[in-house]
């Protein structure tokens, strides 16, 4: 059957053919012009645009926020005909400084895993263990070749840069440095696997049921960073991302990772050639521990952090990782999207919303006064923490996650406004709560069973290290005062953030630790926390807001 | 209603467990049966829960709370039950559910906590637990007679293994004799209609809710 077509004239953008019945903002969303921060499901309201032609009518959302006119929603809006569309996102509200947000790691001993010569001079020393591997464009000749580990191959004239890819779920943020290993640029896009669904359970689910869609995923992420490659004259790129993402990346089965046993085929470390450009993955630790999960593994190794120490990395899926003298226990569990910002007025990480809340006082009629610090558009992760920490203190809300006072109703839900935005009221519900409940008791669970099976007490662990896109905005009061962690001295906590570009420059550059990285692997042991005796029971006690 | 019915109604909905079976007890003395409690103050408290975990004033400490003090009540009224059911009155009909976490997926809370709101409101339920294939959840369907089959998945990848176990049940010639009611973080109401399944319910409380109605039905 042949599909319908409309035209989508985008300014600024050009004309595309899309389908008919084409979701709007998954369709900019898949080209890159327009990020979709909630998801697509018309909550954070960024996705604006001004629409003229043939479009579905206002979703319920769009009526209730007032976008009936020509400004519309793009996630709520479906082209039915030939439309004329201008994009009214703001980027000013986008993070596109990486450095602003991840720990940063000085090499020791600079020894790249990779090196860029020319020909004319090749070989300069021959090793038995090198293989060549010759794949110049058609028509011309190889005149540089990039040697990496045992291989070597031809690449452009003009490559001698490594690309470093933090391939995330939402974003792909990327740094560039050259063979000293100074940082040259960086920056974030979106990814472009989005229109298959914004989380990585959903895309996974769309490619095993069909073939196509999976190569056609494959097709587009290379494509996406091979452009950058190019862009930034790279001859290596290095990319850890989540089992899925990488998975996808490499082609391989993704059945193993979403289903029990939850395991990849292969745990890597990666190589695989793209066009012409080597790529070394990072090794995958299990279906849901994956490359970005042993990046920050090797960066804290790196740092040399005394042992036992815990990685606890919050999110959607929450890693747990607990290193001890001779092993190293990960767990993941699903604690569900209220981390990333998925809740009524929340923002996915990468934006300047709101990243920490204080009330100030509380009138006499029990009302809070909220002070905020970032932009009024949605709460961030870190805003929700120290929130809840705050509406605790003030004895606002109980333990159990109860609203007791001071709040307000919308349509019948209990529910405290945090500030008047550009977009509409910035709230918090009594339903967020209790999903951020349900987030907090996925953490605490985890990291009690992992110290629990290694038999060590929690007063024993030396650090416990917070990493995670929104990691570095957080109150470590707040994170103290909610247990997050199992730790109470403030000192042993440290936020890294983002560290998966740090550990992957650390991978690349520091060739002597590359090997020592690839050994954690041996070390591993994975718990499966749905299969631990009383795991429930542990999770409903964790649902108490100070267990 | 009378007096005594509302305090159980009311008191169960507070959670306060020694006074629903105190007003329990007078009930009966007051002669209403043990299936008009039932049916009717229980079953309407246990309404009013759902409606409070829905909107989040409740969560699911209060509905395992609630559910421990429903069974309390159920084993007082057992005996009783039994005997209203015989005598041919209006009589609450219990359901035999098999229930379990698809094959692929390990997740167990979802489905025990639904497993557990349905021993409550006094059905029999059989938990496979998880991990759990299509010719487990057969089987279990033939050794116990069940009248519903409940499948539960976290997983989208893993909620695929539905549509397998509702084309097996046609295959062996069960599909026509059991309510296949399906839920969990990853499906949906247009999902249960896409693969063929009678019901879906999208927490506990409406699980429980869908149970009682067919159970009203037979």
């Amino acid at each position: 059957m042949t599909e319908e077509l409309v035209d989508l004239f985008v300014e600024g953008y050009g004309s595309y053919r899309v389908r008919k019945g084409e979701n709007l903002g998954r369709f900019l969303a898949s080209k890159g012009i327009l990020p979709l921060p909630c998801g697509g499901n018309g909550l954070c309201g960024l996705c604006r645009v001004f629409v003229k032609g043939r479009v579905s009518p206002p979703s319920p959302i769009e009526k209730i926020r007032g976008f009936t006119g020509n400004v519309r929603l793009a996630c709520q809006t479906y082209v039915i005909g030939d439309s004329h569309v201008r994009i009214l996102y703001d980027t000013k509200y986008f993070i596109g400084k990486i450095s602003s947000f991840s720990i940063n790691v000085d090499i020791r001993d600079l020894a790249p895993i990779y090196s860029v010569k020319s020909v004319s001079k090749y070989p300069i020393r021959y090793s038995r263990k090198r293989y060549f591997l010759v794949k110049p464009k058609e028509g011309t000749s190889c005149n540089k070749v990039v040697e990496l580990l045992n291989i070597s191959t031809c690449i452009r004239d003009n490559a001698s840069k490594a690309l470093l890819v933090d391939l995330g779920t939402t974003k792909i943020a990327y740094q560039v440095y050259n063979e000293k290993a100074e940082l040259i640029k960086e920056s974030i896009v979106l990814n472009p696997l989005q229109k298959y669904g914004s989380d990585i359970i959903t895309r996974a689910t769309k490619a095993l049921e069909d073939e196509k869609v999976y190569s056609e995923m494959q097709e587009l992420l290379r494509k996406q960073i091979y452009n950058i490659a190019l862009e930034n004259h790279s001859a290596l790129i290095a990319i850890a991302g989540n089992s899925i993402m990488e998975s996808i990346f490499l082609g391989l089965p993704l059945n193993t990772l979403v289903e029990k046993p939850y395991q990849p085929v292969s745990q890597g470390p990666f190589i695989y050639i793209l066009h012409d450009t080597p790529v070394v993955l990072a090794p995958l630790i299990s279906g849901f521990v994956g490359g970005d999960a042993f990046t920050n593994l090797v960066t804290t190794e790196y740092m040399e952090l005394k042992k036992p120490y815990m990685i606890i990395d919050l999110g959607t899926n929450t890693e747990v990782i607990l290193v001890t003298d001779d092993k190293v226990y990960v767990s993941s569990a699903p604690a569900g999207p209220a981390f990333e910002g998925y809740i009524t007025s929340g923002l996915t990480p990468g934006y300047r919303g709101i990243h920490d809340v204080r009330i100030e006082r509380v009138e006499d009629n029990g009302k809070p006064i909220f002070v905020y610090t970032g932009e009024p558009i949605g709460l961030m992760g870190s805003g929700i923490i120290s929130l809840v920490a705050e509406l605790l203190r003030y004895k606002l809300i109980n333990p159990s996650g109860k609203f007791v006072k001071g709040y307000e109703r919308y349509g019948g839900i209990k529910a405290y406004k945090i500030a008047k935005g550009e977009f509409g009221d910035i709230v918090f519900t009594q339903k967020d709560l209790r999903e951020f409940q349900k987030a907090l008791a996925a953490v605490k669970s985890s990291w009690r069973i992992l110290l629990d099976i290694a038999g060590i007490d929690s007063n024993e662990l030396k650090y416990v290290v917070l990493s995670g896109t929104f990691g570095s905005s957080l109150s470590i009061e707040d994170v103290v005062y909610l247990k997050i962690v199992p730790v109470r001295d403030k000192d042993k906590i440290l936020v890294f953030g983002n560290s998966v570009l740090s550990g992957l420059k650390i991978y690349i550059y520091d060739g002597s630790f590359h090997e020592k990285a690839n050994e954690f692997l041996s070390r591993i042991i994975h718990v499966n926390l749905a299969e631990y005796p009383g795991y429930m029971d542990i999770w409903i006690k964790a649902l108490d807001l100070l267990y | 209603m009378g007096d005594v019915l509302e305090r159980i109604r009311s008191c169960l909905v507070d959670l306060n467990r020694e006074c629903v079976l105190e007003n329990v007890e007078k009930a009966l003395n007051e002669g209403y049966s043990a299936t008009k409690i039932i049916l009717g103050p229980m079953s309407d408290a246990m309404k009013e829960i759902g409606r409070l975990y829905e909107e989040g004033e409740y969560f699911i400490a209060e509905l395992i709370e609630a559910a421990d003090i429903f069974k309390d009540v159920m084993k007082k009224l057992n005996k009783l039950l039994y005997e209203e059911a015989s005598k041919k009155k209006t009589s609450l009909k219990r359901l035999k559910i098999v229930i379990g976490t698809v094959k692929g997926d390990v997740h167990d809370i979802g489905k025990t906590l639904v497993s557990v709101m349905l021993q409550a409101a006094g059905h029999e339920v059989i938990d496979l637990g998880v991990d759990v294939d299509a010719d487990k959840f057969i089987n279990a369907l033939r050794e116990y007679k069940a009248d519903i089959l409940a499948m539960s998945a976290l997983l989208t990848s893993t909620a695929r293994y539905m549509r397998v176990v509702i084309e097996k049940l046609k295959e062996v010639g069960l599909r026509d004799k059991v309510f296949v009611l399906i839920g969990g973080a990853a499906t949906t109401e247009e999902y249960a209609k896409e693969i063929g399944a009678d019901g879906w319910a999208k927490d506990a409380i409406e699980a429980v809710n869908i149970v009682n109605e067919i159970a009203k039905r037979r």
